[in-house]
């Protein structure tokens, strides 16, 4: 209990303390003070060793506190202490293992950013994007850089396999780790095909209502695996439900630990292969010696990361401010099948091998042959040396793949194989169905009222871009495949703020053997194509 | 190298800031501007599907069908027609729900929907497919958007929009057949006969609700002859004029009693001719 003699003794005690304080050297408690809650944060670095480290300076303790990080911290215990150096020069890896893992975070990132404002049945999934472009600050931002985000990590993944694939790194001691890379070369081609869906627009359920028929061509289970992708004959809110669980929660798992697994080969087990030239090559001694010597993760490869990682950030910001739009089309339609339909870019060479045979075979048994085939390179490839001159047949099969790969791409180009009639084409590309077109493109002002004959019209003295654009349809009604073609622009108001656009094509009819078809009068019947559409005063479609 | 980096890293850093702060600083103006392109081009699409499926009953101007449906093109009338059944809530949501659910029984008794010898017919039919019809939420909203865009012309745009006049000394063309076909094709299109009779020669005149018309011209004769008739046609010509003018003389058997009886008014003596010639050519 606090006695009267305490109080008495209390100014005493209290003249004690502040004379010890004063005696104590300040400075040197606050360093000592800073330092240990620096190696808190830092998991052992004081203040003295982060300056080393900022400097390029070797450490300055013993042992090395620089290693220690790497047991005391969860993140960077999954990091290796040191690489050996060829292993890091740039040439050799191109940094793609790093940039595949790197995009897949900010696709977790803005992924769950944009969940936040979605949600995914018929009736709201579009309405929710254009209130994400509309009324969501920074919401076009967080969509734009999640499908460039989503794209990229595509074309990541496949040049780190080409890379791999190339250096024959995927030989001995690493065939399983190029395995669970084949695995998560899938998994990314379905997590960014599982996304497509997600905005229910006329693009998203096309391409996937023809991805899932394909999955329908499986032999004997093809329709249980559609019915259970789709969750009823045709994609609609069960379909959307399950891709969205598929995008946002079991493809993202399995992706994460699948890369666990990857990287735990990589970094733990392995390390990253070295170039084949200083495993296996001819080299001066000296040169190999230095080209294996040891590189601390901290400081060396951790501020590359760092500096990579805000590149590559900054690049994307950039990228989708100045030209990157994700693509939006008109709602999700089950009763209006586009024109020009295709997959993604990503599958265009599965549609082009869909064109050249039966679906089963092209769609289904084939891919499955290529994957098999990809999966078992390391298992097959019994050639031990890595060094390129020791490897023309492979060398030589894996750029006939890629060429392989580019024509079929082409071929699964909407252009290629697939006729659309004439006058339909001519004004698909005037005013395509989805999309703005260079008619739209003149915007609400350029577009004149009246009427517009393909037989009557003439250039005039000072043409402007209307008039020029006529003068376009002209030419090409006049040159189409048709029999006596013309064409009418017919162009009123409907609203004071409304303009309304008739386009028709019109031509005489043949039969089979291209005589003119003649109606019970006599006189020869005439086919037309016509499409009516508005342009409204704001629309905006001048700006796109 | 690393201090290169670091260096190289800070400047992209801030590099990155001022980007994100233009972005930031453009935002609110950018959201404006894009709601403002959305709600547009909604309006162009309702357009489409106003044409697409309204024009048998509203005609293709929205100008309306008399006995038919009413006119939809001035956004003060229908401001007025809310309020006159007592409609609570904004021009927005009656016109929603008007087309979403259609109507049981008509308003206007002048319109079809009042078909006095057919009390029991819908008035306008529910659009929404929640309710049967063929259109989605998103495609009813985006029609009443561009019916509420209805408003008068400005005199200095109605001064713009007005049709040419033809140059002195230029002649108008003589009238041909085909172009009294055209007149005809054109009235029996924006009248909304083709919502309810079928024509091989009119493209869309797929309606089912009165008798198919091809042919007419032959059969009209045996109809007349017919001691079934009940009007007062003694030739074809008359026969086909007296079933547009007045309807409910004589209704062919099997079929409803619910044609729009004001075509005599509304038609010239031209038009009404140049209907008659082309039905009789049929």
């Amino acid at each position: 209990m606090l006695g009267l003699q305490d109080l008495r003794n209390l100014p005493r005690d209290f003249e004690r303390k502040v004379r010890e304080l004063l005696n104590q050297d300040l400075e040197e408690v606050v360093r000592e003070r800073l330092d240990n809650r620096v190696r808190t944060i830092t998991a052992g670095l004081d203040l003295e060793e982060l300056r080393a480290i900022f400097r390029g300076d070797g450490p300055t303790e013993k042992p090395n506190p620089r290693w220690k990080v790497h047991t005391t911290s969860f993140l960077f215990h999954i990091r290796p202490r040191y690489y050996q150096r060829a292993s890091t020069w740039f040439t050799h890896t191109f940094r793609l293992g790093w940039l595949s893992t790197y995009l897949f975070f900010i696709e977790l990132i803005t992924g769950i950013i944009l969940m936040v404002y979605y949600a995914p049945t018929p009736n709201t999934a579009y309405r929710d994007m254009l209130n994400i472009l509309s009324n969501v600050r920074f919401g076009l931002l967080m969509r734009d850089l999640h499908r460039l985000g989503a794209e990229l990590m595509v074309i990541a993944v496949f040049l780190h396999m080409v890379r791999v694939y190339f250096t024959g790194s995927y030989k001995k001691p690493r065939e399983f780790t190029w395995l669970t890379g084949v695995v998560l070369l899938g998994i990314t081609l379905f997590l960014s095909f599982s996304g497509y869906l997600l905005p229910w627009d006329q693009l998203a359920y096309w391409a996937v209502t023809i991805g899932t028929s394909m999955a329908d061509k499986t032999p004997l289970i093809g329709r249980e695996v559609n019915l259970l992708l789709r969750g009823a004959p045709d994609i609609g809110a069960g379909g959307l439900l399950r891709f969205y669980l598929l995008h946002v929660l079991f493809l993202p798992l399995l992706a994460i630990l699948f890369i666990s697994v990857h990287y735990y080969k990589v970094s733990r087990e392995h390390g990253i292969s070295l170039p084949a030239v200083v495993e296996e090559g001819e080299m001066d001694e000296d040169r190999r010696r230095w080209a294996k010597e040891r590189i601390d993760f901290i400081p060396d490869l951790l501020t590359h990361e760092l500096f990579l990682s805000v590149l590559v950030l900054v690049a994307m910001v950039i990228a989708v401010t100045v030209w990157f739009d994700a693509p939006l089309e008109s709602q999700a339609n089950p009763q209006v099948t586009p024109l020009d339909t295709k997959a993604p870019w990503y599958f265009l060479w599965l549609q082009g091998m869909l064109k050249l045979g039966d679906p089963t075979l092209m769609g289904v048994i084939l891919p499955g042959i290529i994957v098999a085939f990809l999966a078992a390179i390391p298992y097959i490839d019994n050639n031990p040396s890595r060094l390129a001159k020791n490897r023309p047949v492979a060398l030589s099969l894996g750029v006939l793949g890629i060429i392989v790969l580019i024509i079929l791409s082409y071929m699964g180009t909407p252009q290629w194989g697939i006729e659309t009639p004439p006058a339909v084409r001519i004004i698909q590309d005037l005013v395509p169905q989805e999309g703005v077109g260079p008619f739209r493109k003149l915007g609400y002002e350029k577009i004149k009222l009246g009427t517009f004959e393909t037989d009557t019209f003439t250039l005039p003295e000072n043409p402007d871009e209307f008039d020029i654009l006529f003068a376009e349809f002209q030419e090409r009604v006049r040159n189409a495949p048709l029999a006596s073609p013309q064409g009418v622009w017919e162009i009123d108001m409907l609203q004071p703020t409304l303009k309304r656009v008739k386009m028709r094509i019109t031509w005489t009819k043949l039969d089979e053997n291209g005589n003119v078809l003649l109606d019970e009068q006599g006189q020869p019947v005439r086919d037309k194509y016509e499409k009516v559409f508005f342009v409204h005063e704001d629309s905006g479609y001048e700006y796109e | 190298m690393v201090r290169l980096q670091i260096a190289l890293g800070v400047i992209i850093t801030v590099v990155g800031l001022i980007v994100v702060a233009w972005i930031a600083l453009n935002e609110d103006a950018n959201l404006a501007r894009r709601d403002q392109e959305i709600l547009a081009r909604r309006i162009e699409r309702g357009a489409v599907l106003f044409e697409q499926n309204c024009y048998t009953c509203h005609g293709f101007n929205a100008q309306g069908v008399p006995g038919l449906g009413p006119p939809l093109n001035d956004r003060e009338m229908l401001e007025q027609r809310a309020k006159e059944v007592g409609w609570p809530g904004s021009l927005y949501t009656y016109l929603v729900r008007t087309i979403a659910a259609g109507r049981i029984v008509s308003t206007r008794p002048e319109y079809l929907g009042g078909k006095a010898s057919d009390p029991n017919a819908m008035a306008m039919p529910p659009w929404s497919e929640e309710y049967g019809g063929p259109l989605r939420p998103a495609d009813i909203e985006d029609i009443a958007l561009f019916l509420q865009n209805f408003e008068e012309f400005p005199p200095e745009l109605l001064a713009e929009i007005a049709t040419p006049v033809p140059e002195e000394g230029e002649q108008p063309p003589e009238q041909g057949e085909a172009d009294v076909d055209a007149v005809a094709i054109d009235l029996f299109t924006q009248l909304g006969c083709l919502g309810c009779h079928a024509l091989a020669t009119v493209p869309g005149a797929v309606g089912t609700v009165g008798p198919a018309l091809d042919g007419l011209g032959e059969r009209a004769a045996s109809i007349i002859a017919d001691p079934a008739y009940t009007g007062n046609a003694t030739t074809p010509e008359e026969y086909i004029r007296e079933s547009i003018v007045d309807p409910s003389v004589f209704v062919v058997a099997g079929y409803p009693d619910v044609m729009p009886k004001g075509f005599g008014d509304q038609l010239s003596e031209e038009q009404l001719d140049a209907l008659v010639q082309f039905l009789m050519k049929q």
